[in-house]
């Protein structure tokens, strides 16, 4: 009889491993759960993840046996569609960022595997199945930016590596076996390797160079949710209450995250820090100042600014920024293009945040708003999960360069003099007192140096100053009264010195780098990083900051080495905070290995009283041998092993006592989980010679 | 274990699949930025590292004991036992140099492997392949390893059938079945009583007429001629020579032939009486090249000279 067409030869090597089955499903469940938790792909691609590989792995299972060419040509034409889809979404997608893309290709991989799934006869098939885990777990790491993907990493590894184990098992078996019965696969030989593959990897990760974005190859951004703001051009924080546009100072409900510094104004007698909220991540090849925002006009108590038109800026793909005032740029061959990704993790200011000075932003709406101080502002409100990518132009100078522009020798605008000289009336002794720390230094960029070490020997950095009196200046409270205060006062002061000294600067606000994460590759910005410095112009060189705060240089700062420096700094920053990470570590680690432990036991029990009842039915079934023996006038000698006196029964007609013999032996010696069926066999002939004795 | 030869590794296809995909996810993290695509790069390295590193202690921590029968012959299957007591994971291993099926083990374990042995010999030791890619088959540890027996297995060759020259033939006797009288080679050894069905040729006619009753003469039973070999394994067709020496050897006993064997052995020259099958089976398969001594033999033996490039010449 002839096959037909839509059945072909039965498949070479079928596997029937349901252990290294269920371990490659796993895995591969593993990593598709992994894409959806990222919460990217849409419903269908979900359900063929989630309910479709299961379903998959089950029919392949049971059609192991024989190949059907329809079906082949089923996955083929399924293949097709998937990839027709794939396009289809790209085109339609009108693709700005490559998360356009990846989202999509995330989508097809999962398809792929579904319908990879529905076909696995073999031992190979099933590693190509772990294979293509490997890929989709990639696949999320590259959309993932949090440590929820840890644990799928750490699931899929000990998935991955018992499917691998059980597929080396699976092959040897395919040559002749040594031994006449087959052992088990040895529960404990993974654990060894398993605890060498973890601390290889642990090794790796310590001296693997940290993960870097070289290239201006990807540009995400995506709004979680528009919503647009009443007043287009404003500014709006919705972390500091209300509905985040209407902030006239008190910001009574002001957010735990909540910064004042991201307002129209800044009162520097308020009080309040944000927490360690962690507002967003970045990603960046090196760390830097996030800036939001400058204040150019100081009354003694407040900054504010004097800037309040704005000019929509927009764009196909990047949205070019505008050349403001003071934006100058020394024509140099290592300016660098510096990439960075925003991703929002709580609602905040709709001002576009990155290192000075941005070049091009990619973003969602392909619209922004940009003030002539080049502070960029968004239409509508950044909700958590909003993703915008910015280009900087930085350009290293050192101080020679900085000494030759001094805005001091060298003309520049009257504008800039106007408004970045602007001054209230200072008190007297602030302006003396910049004269005299500076009286020895010739250059703008020395004196600079100057002021910020007077303020490093002579004043400290506290958040529990008292509060500013009314009619009092700010500056002068700091510099001569309290002699402490926070970045807010340290960085007015040195504006207002130095504008007193006639050298245009202002305050910027903004965040300083925050805490690179070693295992996202993410800096993480807390709300605690709001953070306000200084910039001061130089004529042909442009803005360049200085923080007499913090120690950690504006930019060009050195890119961490490899990953292990990293680990170190995270875990000693981490440090500070260990009340609430080990509150919370320790609850989930202790219900983990409270539910691990569990299982362990349970398996452990239930596997050594299989053994036990496998053990006394091997010395109950020997009595009933004997017994039967005995009847036959073949009793047992203490010197015969059981394998010897079933020998003599079989000899003496009891068919297939040697066999039971044999499963007698491997049971009670062997530690040998009998197949159930062979039991029910030996128990049987036990049965028929015990019935036929009685008869 | 005599002697081991060092280990080389090969990577099997999920071995090369998964270095690939390492340096893959590596490249790609060093370009998007993607931290957590260094910690799945660092994963599967350490994943690639065990599976380097873990056949390469598993072999070396292999620990084989062989034994085998006393006796064999050579293209017939015997069996040799087994006992590996380390590594604690699955490997393979194959007799090198004896037909055999590639037989895995999940140590620690016993059994028997059925091997044949395609030329005689007498084998004091035994090379085994041993291959482990445990425990995540990704790189295959493979090594050689020479183990001593504790005794050692004479392989005999296999009896080529071969006839008698007709010489043996001829001077076999038979029975005795003669016309009358004693035949040549027949000795009287006494006289008895005639009994019914004494053939008439046997009664002894003058002292039957002497004692007046008949008497039948008592034969001694024929003395078969001995058959010499002289087997010389030093050329090309020496396993033929020997298995030619095995069949002539099994065919002369049968017939009751006695027989000598001279033969070149590592203790030098030998010749000597083959008490049985499985001696002569023993000299055949020690017998090493080297001239064999040729003679001095005893008279009226037919000797046969085996192994020579002139081919089996009969003297």
């Amino acid at each position: 009889m002839s096959t037909p067409f839509w059945r072909s030869a039965p498949v070479a090597e079928p596997e029937s491993s349901v252990p290294l089955r269920s371990a490659v499903l796993a895995s591969v469940l593993i990593a598709a759960t992994a894409i959806v938790n990222e919460g990217l792909v849409g419903p269908a691609a979900t359900t063929a993840s989630l309910i479709g590989i299961p379903l998959a792995f089950w029919w392949s299972h049971h059609h192991r046996h024989r190949e059907s060419a329809l079906l082949k040509l089923a996955i083929a034409v399924g293949l097709i569609a998937a990839l027709i889809g794939f396009i289809g979404q790209v085109r339609t997608a009108q693709i700005v960022s490559a998360l356009d893309v990846q989202i999509p290709l995330a989508e097809l991989f999962l398809w792929v595997q579904f319908l990879h799934s529905l076909h696995l006869p073999a031992r190979r098939d099933l590693m190509f199945s772990l294979v293509s885990s490997l890929v989709m777990l990639a696949v999320a790491s590259v959309l993932s930016v949090g440590m929820g993907l840890g644990i799928f990493v750490l699931l899929w590894l000990g998935g991955g590596l018992t499917s691998m184990h059980l597929a080396h098992a699976s092959r040897l078996r395919t040559k002749l076996p040594l031994t006449d019965h087959t052992p088990p696969v040895p529960r404990r030989s993974l654990v060894g390797p398993a605890g060498a593959v973890l601390g290889f990897s642990v090794l790796a990760f310590l001296v693997f160079p940290t993960a870097r974005t070289i290239s201006p190859i990807v540009f995400p951004s995506k709004l979680s949710v528009i919503s647009r703001l009443l007043h287009e051009g404003g500014l709006s924080n919705p972390s500091l209450g209300g509905n985040g546009e209407d902030v006239d100072g008190g910001f009574a409900d002001r957010s735990s995250f909540g910064y004042f510094g991201f307002a129209e104004s800044l009162d520097t007698s308020l009080r309040g820090r944000p927490d360690d909220t962690l507002v967003m991540r970045v990603r960046a090849q090196a760390p830097a100042f996030w800036r939001g925002q400058t204040f150019d006009r100081w009354d003694g108590r407040t900054w504010s600014s004097s800037f309040d038109a704005v000019v929509p800026i927009s764009g196909e793909e990047a949205i070019q920024t505008l050349s403001t005032l003071g934006d100058d740029r020394v024509d140099s061959p290592d300016a660098e293009r510096f990439l960075q990704t925003f991703y929002i993790e709580r609602p905040g200011p709709n001002l576009i945040f990155g290192a000075y000075r941005i070049d091009e932003v990619f973003f969602g709406e392909r619209y922004l708003l940009e003030l002539e101080d080049g502070t960029l502002r968004t239409g509508v409100n950044l909700g958590k999960g909003s993703i915008y990518t910015v280009m900087s132009e930085m350009t290293p100078v050192d101080g020679n360069l900085l000494r030759a522009a001094d805005p001091l020798a060298v003309p520049y605008p009257n504008v800039i003099a106007t408004r970045y000289l602007q001054l209230p009336d200072v008190p007297d002794r602030v302006v003396d007192l910049a004269r005299e720390i500076t009286s020895g230094e010739s250059t703008t960029f020395d004196k600079i140096h100057a002021l910020e070490a007077w303020m490093a020997d002579n004043t400290s950095y506290s958040l529990d100053i008292p509060p500013l009196q009314p009619g009092a200046d700010a500056v002068d409270q700091f510099l001569f009264v309290d002699r402490k205060g926070f970045c807010e006062q340290i960085g007015s002061s040195l504006v207002v010195m130095l504008r007193s000294l006639g050298i245009p600067s202002r305050l910027v606000i903004g965040y300083t780098p925050g805490e690179r994460n070693p295992f996202t590759g993410l800096y993480e910005v807390k709300a605690s990083d709001a953070h306000s410095w200084a910039e001061v112009y130089f004529p042909g060189v442009g803005w360049q900051g200085f923080d007499p705060t913090a120690q950690v240089p504006l930019f060009g700062g050195s890119e961490v080495a490899n990953t292990g420096s990293s680990l170190l700094s995270y875990l000693a920053g981490r440090f500070d905070a260990l009340p609430q990470i080990v509150g919370r570590s320790v609850r989930v680690a202790g219900m983990a290995i409270l539910v691990g432990v569990i299982g362990l036991l349970s398996w452990n029990w239930r596997a050594e009283s299989r053994r036990r009842r496998m053990r006394s039915w091997a010395h109950r079934t020997l009595e009933a041998f004997e017994e039967i023996g005995g009847r036959r006038g073949i009793a047992r000698s203490p010197a015969d092993t059981p394998l010897e006196y079933l020998d003599s029964l079989e000899l003496a007609g009891i068919e297939g006592a040697r066999r039971a013999g044999e499963l007698i032996t491997a049971s009670a010696y062997g530690s040998v989980d009998l197949d159930v069926s062979d039991v029910g066999i030996v128990e049987d002939l036990v049965d028929a010679h015990r019935s036929k004795g009685r008869r | 274990m005599s002697w081991r030869q060092r280990a080389r590794f090969l990577p099997t296809r999920g071995g090369v699949a998964l270095s690939s995909l390492t340096v893959g996810i590596f490249a790609i993290s060093q370009t998007t930025g993607a931290g957590w695509l260094t910690v799945l790069a660092s994963v599967s390295a350490g994943t690639v590292a065990v599976g380097i590193v873990w056949p390469l202690i598993l072999v070396r921590s292999t620990r084989f004991e062989i034994s085998g029968p006393a006796d064999a012959v050579a293209g017939r299957p015997f069996k040799l036992n087994v006992r590996v007591d380390r590594p604690t994971s699955g490997l393979q291993f194959e007799i090198v140099g004896l037909t055999s099926d590639p037989v895995w083990a999940e140590p620690p374990a016993a059994g028997t492997v059925e091997v044949t042995a395609q030329r005689r010999g007498v084998m004091q030791q035994v090379e085994v392949d041993v291959t482990c890619s445990a425990p995540f088959d990704l790189f295959t540890g493979r090594f050689r390893v020479g183990l001593n027996l504790p005794d050692p297995i004479y392989v005999a060759p296999q009896p080529h059938p071969m006839q008698l020259p007709d010489r043996l033939l001829g001077g076999s006797g038979g029975d005795g079945g003669g016309a009358g009288g004693s035949g040549p080679g027949e000795m009287v050894r006494g006289l008895r009583e005639y009994a019914t069905g004494d053939a008439m040729r046997m009664v002894h006619w003058r002292a039957s007429a002497r004692r007046d009753h008949l008497l039948v003469k008592e034969l001694e039973p024929p003395e078969r001629p001995r058959l010499v070999l002289i087997v010389d394994v030093s050329h090309t067709d020496a396993e033929k020579a020997a298995g030619e020496a095995a069949g002539l050897i099994q065919t002369a006993r049968r017939q009751g032939h006695p027989v000598t064997l001279a033969t070149y052995e590592p203790t030098g020259r030998l010749i000597s009486d083959v008490g049985s099958t499985r001696e002569a089976g023993r000299r055949l398969a020690a017998a090493i090249p080297g001239e064999p001594p040729s003679g001095p033999f005893p008279e009226g033996s037919q000797i046969i000279r085996l192994g020579q490039t002139t081919g089996t010449t009969f003297s």
